[in-house]
């Protein structure tokens, strides 16, 4: 099938190479009606009240209305997103250099580092909050703090996985050890970086948006939990859409970010 | 793309020393440095006098756990079966869902697409449509940890099996004329790491799920509901010990499953 396919397109137009596409898709697109129709369909059979299951016709409607609300969220999340992401990548970047360089360092941390992942970044939402009330601040605190360990890791795993060949010949030239780390080291490890920061731009979202639905103020995350105090299933399923939206767009920015920084790199499944 | 490599990084930073030196280090360290850790900390209180709600010395936080014990880790435990069980169910799913979405290329077109747009999107928006359609008891907290859990067991099954190699598993297959022998005897085994790989990150998903279900629904079962009813009460020594017997649980679960990573992929 592939192959058929490269052979094909090679001398057909933008417009059939885009037809080609969209027939490539059509799984997709089938199912994606079925979902809606099953929905319709669950409604006309189980005869839902719209508070439970709210008709589709609705939940657009309350795209349109309150679109401009979304707007102001979405860039609200997003600022806190962004805000969490830079400080906990570069505390979490120059602290994996300072445990690079420190064996006691990297022997004392590591299950300490294995630990603190895997507790859900929630529960700290309440310290958080003791600590820097409600507000911007618990929600970038707690991105920060997630992309922290996500970006120390992948740093940490880049720096080891240098290849030992490299550094010796940067050895024999004399290089200074700064030399080293920012001519060899840095670069070699920029592949498994960058995976982290396209995972830690995802990551930084869910933990705003979590944060946001616990800590209610503002935001998108609020938005979702607000309109489900309001019983507003259909405000409630339109919010959800939006933030899935988002998430794949910045998860396609993630991706775009680090095809085009380690586009040297071949990554099998990308 | 949301690839295995995060896990397989804590491996590769501090590898496994050879020296006995080495080995007695790699215990007596990470003490050495939780005994440096604790009083740094009450330094820190005493340097900056923040007030006991707002960072609650060792001691207290030692008081909790030492006398709130049982509470604490019977909570843990209630939230351990949800987490236990979604793991189980979500790396089952992901598992029989990989290989359908890898041995069919409608299904793999049509589907795939979607589990990637949920495993890339926070998940945790669609909790309050499952507190609406299923309540707040057990039944919706294994949806939620099953839900997380899913998808990367999906993923790693599907890269894991697209990476055998077509050659070998034809070979087996003209030799026993069967479809399911050359799987059996070759593509699972080849895909084996991969999907372990995606367990344990399912693992972690499942206690994020636990956790994060009863934390949206205070006053239910689990430490996840404890611990933000604690932040009501602003009990910030419950807190800290709460996230530290959480972080025992998954830690001492990570490296049981690591282990039995390493038995079940001993060629590798």
């Amino acid at each position: 099938m592939g192959i058929e396919r490269t052979l094909a397109s090679g001398s057909a137009s933008r417009l059939e190479k885009a037809g080609r596409r969209l027939w490539y898709h059509w799984p997709l697109l089938a199912v994606l009606v079925g979902i809606l129709l099953f929905w319709i369909f669950m409604i006309e059979w189980r005869d839902f009240h719209p508070i439970v299951l709210p008709p589709p016709a609705s939940v657009v409607e309350a795209l349109i209305e309150n679109r401009v609300e979304y707007v102001e969220a979405g860039f609200v999340t997003f600022y806190e997103m962004i805000l969490g992401f830079m400080a906990g990548g570069l505390l979490g970047f120059s602290s994996a250099i300072g445990i690079f360089y420190s064996p006691f360092l990297r022997r004392s941390l590591y299950p300490l580092l294995l630990g603190f992942r895997i507790v859900p970044k929630v529960a700290f939402v309440p310290l958080f909050l003791v600590w820097f009330g409600i507000g911007v601040g618990v929600k970038v605190a707690l991105a920060s703090f997630a992309i922290f360990f996500l970006i120390l890791i992948q740093t940490g795993l880049g720096l080891a996985g240098v290849d030992p060949a490299l550094v010796e010949l940067g050895r024999s030239l004399r290089m200074s050890e700064f030399a080293l780390l920012r001519r060899i080291r840095l670069p070699a490890a920029l592949p498994a970086i960058m995976v982290g920061v396209k995972l830690g731009i995802t990551y930084a979202l869910t933990n705003v948006v979590v944060a946001e639905m616990v800590v209610a103020t503002e935001g998108l995350g609020f938005l979702v939990v607000e309109a489900r105090s309001f019983i507003k299933t259909h405000e409630m399923i339109a919010a959800i859409f939006v933030v899935a939206i988002i998430g794949l767009v910045v998860f396609a920015v993630g991706l775009w970010v680090e095809r085009k920084t380690v586009f040297w790199y071949m990554e099998s499944d990308t | 793309m949301t690839s295995q490599v995060s896990e397989a990084a804590t491996e590769a930073v501090a590898p496994a020393p050879s020296s006995r030196t080495g080995r007695i280090r790699r215990f007596v360290d990470p003490i050495v440095f939780a005994i440096f850790f604790v009083l740094a900390w009450q330094g820190f209180i005493w340097v900056t006098g923040f007030h006991s709600v707002v960072l609650p010395p060792p001691s207290k936080v030692w008081g909790v756990l030492w006398n709130q014990g049982d509470f604490l880790v019977g909570n843990m435990l209630d939230t351990a079966v949800t987490i236990a069980w979604g793991f189980f169910l979500g790396g089952v799913m992901g598992f029989v869902s990989g290989v359908l979405i890898n041995h069919f290329e409608a299904v793999k077109r049509a589907i795939h697409p979607i589990l990637v747009s949920l495993y890339v999107i926070p998940k945790a928006v669609f909790i309050p449509l499952l507190i609406l359609w299923w309540g707040v008891g057990f039944e919706y907290k294994l949806l939620v940890t099953v839900l997380l859990a899913f998808f990367p067991v999906t993923e790693n099954t599907i890269t894991g099996l697209n990476g055998v190699e077509q050659e070998m598993v034809e070979l087996t297959r003209s030799l026993r004329g069967s479809n399911w022998f050359g799987f059996r005897k070759v593509s699972l085994p080849f895909a084996l790491p991969f999907v372990l790989a995606g367990l344990r990150i399912a693992l972690t998903e499942s206690f994020i799920g636990g956790v994060l279900s009863e934390v949206l629904v205070p006053g239910s079962a689990g430490i996840g509901s404890r611990i933000v009813e604690a932040a009501a009460f602003s009990n910030t020594e419950f807190i800290i010990a709460s996230i530290m017997v959480i972080a025992s649980f998954g830690i001492v679960s990570y490296f049981l499953f690591l282990w039995l990573e390493r038995r079940l992929t001993f060629w590798v």
